[in-house]
């Protein structure tokens, strides 16, 4: 009877040559020297290791290794410091349609199954929130997400708005008061964004932010003496037009909330 | 005095050369890789179905998110996608049913080496076509792709292993089909992996103790308190039980990236580690990325511990 053949009857493990051991030592050395960086600069990164990291995005960002190559923290590893843009957000797109009737979105939609596909459009909605902090990149996804949504609906107009599910405070939860307690209360959603939007014949949108009180530069004594009394800018302001596609130069590397 | 120095220096190199050559080319049992590789797959098909839907409303001319749009948030470049060349809602849905049909193959083990590589073309391009729909798991997902690439993945838990079974002919072939034969490429595709992602790691935990949330016990209560996010409503533990959870995150964070490499804490991280990420799934449902990070844990199994778990599964182990 011939026995049955084992691994090692096979042959011994194919060990490479020292050429190319050297090669790919190379290739090893390059490669984690890349990655290194990439992840070394994650938090605060210095000049030298930013610079470094714009060198060598062409192989890191392709590949996906750099966990931070967007305008915001895209991937955010360290979960929570309890910034303001550390909480989830919703987009609200409302329109008046020619015939009368009134259409609203929210993004991410209710009941999106399963799960994995809702958190698509949560990091959609957390990143349109994180951006309302860096007034070069803010008008950027309100312009593009409303814009498309009331083309598709055949609307001429509409307004945007980002709302932040602000987090309970831990001693809320044993408050008797129901809207302190209850986390889908009126209080704990804040409106950080809102525009109106335009679309003209041709298809061209036009974003029009409404600003807060506070924002806006007094015109008279008795304005310069009024304090705002509401946080959320929508409720009574003057509007005023979005930087949202003219700027020009080089986009900074600041992430504006901060990672 | 020159010459004690000299010897020092000497063999300071030779010892780090030997050990450098000891860690990345010692052949390996590429058993882990075929493994990592089925359950990858799964996630990155996962993935990849769940954009279906949404192609058209998203990625077509006219959509949610434009080339110009993305380009523009992209900061650092690599934006190149397959998905760019792509406008209509057909031929975008069209393109992403090729994509899903590569990442079953490539789950499947069928023509592993070739697939490898294909599926992680269409998840890079997935990711750099819509990077604000992405969070903490694509960039765990490409990095395990990227080095299964390099390796044998199809070496186990594969249709290439199970047809070339079945061609065999010769006891020597279907010995060698087999049989998982020891190679130098698994090493490196299986370390590449277990360096990655001790360095993410030690990433992750930095990024942490950056915030005074993560100094103070309070930030397993800030992720706990987000209801759109999280799969449990844990906010009815007590202070004490938030302040251990907060700090024993961080702990094994900062700790498996030294710890993991002794053989005999190995066992005590990774069971720490996997229920550090079921817990963060449950306060964040982030449910891929937790299982995407177990899978990536993986590589630090030994094949014949994996072999043993599998038995039962694959009769072929």
């Amino acid at each position: 009877m011939q026995p049955t053949p084992t691994p090692r009857d096979v042959g011994p493990p194919p060990l490479p040559s020292p050429e190319v051991r050297g090669w790919v030592s190379l290739f090893l050395f390059i490669h984690l020297f890349c990655v290194a960086v990439a992840l070394a600069s994650y938090t605060a990164p210095s000049a030298l290791q930013e610079r470094l990291r714009t060198v060598l995005a062409p192989y890191v960002a392709t590949l996906n290794f750099d966990l931070n190559p967007n305008a915001y923290p895209t991937g955010r590893f360290y979960l929570t410091h309890d910034l303001p843009v550390d909480v989830d957000a919703v987009i609200h797109v409302d329109a008046k349609l020619s015939d009368g009737e009134e259409r609203s979105i929210t993004i991410p939609e209710p009941g999106l199954w399963p799960l994995e596909r809702r958190r698509h459009y949560q990091a959609l909605a957390n990143a349109a929130s994180t951006l309302v902090e860096n007034d070069e990149y803010q008008a950027v996804l309100p312009k593009t997400i409303a814009g498309a949504i009331l083309r598709a609906w055949g609307a001429t107009g509409g307004t945007v708005r980002i709302e932040r599910h602000l987090p309970l405070q831990m001693e809320e939860v044993a408050a008797s008061d129901s809207s302190k307690s209850n986390p889908f209360g009126a209080t704990h959603y804040s409106t950080v964004y809102e525009a109106r939007v335009l679309v003209s014949p041709t298809g061209q949108i036009d974003l029009i932010k409404k600003v807060a009180a506070g924002e806006v530069a007094p015109v008279d004594k008795n304005a310069a003496d009024k304090k705002p009394n509401d946080k959320k800018p929508a409720d009574k302001n003057p509007s005023d037009r979005a930087t949202d596609g003219d700027s020009s130069g080089d986009p900074s590397p600041s992430n504006g909330g901060g990672n | 005095m020159q010459c004690g120095v000299a010897n020092y220096f000497r063999s300071l190199v030779d010892g780090v050369a030997d050990g450098w050559n000891r860690f990345w080319f010692t052949p390996s049992d590429p058993y882990p890789l075929g493994l990592i590789r089925l359950l990858t797959g799964c996630l990155a098909t996962l993935l990849h179905l769940t954009l279906l839907p949404d192609v058209g409303r998203l990625f077509a001319a006219g959509g949610w998110l434009p080339p110009e749009a993305v380009d523009r948030l992209t900061i650092r470049g690599g934006s190149t996608s397959l998905f760019d060349l792509f406008s209509s809602p057909g031929e975008l849905t069209a393109i992403h049913v090729l994509g899903l049909a590569v990442l079953v193959f490539f789950t499947l083990g069928f023509w592993s080496r070739l697939t490898s590589i294909l599926a992680l073309i269409v998840i890079l391009s997935d990711v750099h076509r819509g990077p604000m729909l992405t969070s903490q798991f694509e960039p765990v997902l490409t990095m395990v792709m990227c080095y299964l690439c390099l390796g044998p993945s199809g070496a186990s838990w594969s249709l290439d292993r199970l047809l070339a079974r079945r061609r065999a002919t010769t006891p020597v072939a279907r010995a060698a089909a087999e049989s998982s034969t020891p190679s130098w490429a698994a090493t490196v595709s299986v370390r590449l992996i277990q360096v990655h992602l001790a360095l993410l790691m030690a990433t992750m935990g930095g990024a942490k103790i950056f915030g005074a949330t993560w100094w103070v016990g309070s930030a397993v209560w800030w992720l706990a308190s987000r209801p759109e996010s999280r799969l449990v409503d844990l906010t009815g533990l007590g202070e004490y039980a938030i302040n251990f959870w907060t700090h024993a995150i961080v702990a094994v964070e900062l700790s498996f990236p030294i710890l993991v490499w002794s053989r005999l804490l190995r066992p005590l991280l990774l069971t720490l580690a996997a229920l550090v990420w079921i817990s963060l799934a449950l306060l964040t449902g982030q449910i891929t990325f937790a299982l995407m990070m177990i899978v990536a844990s993986l590589s630090f199994c030994s094949p014949a511990w994996l072999r043993g778990c599998c038995r039962k599964a694959d009769p072929a182990a």
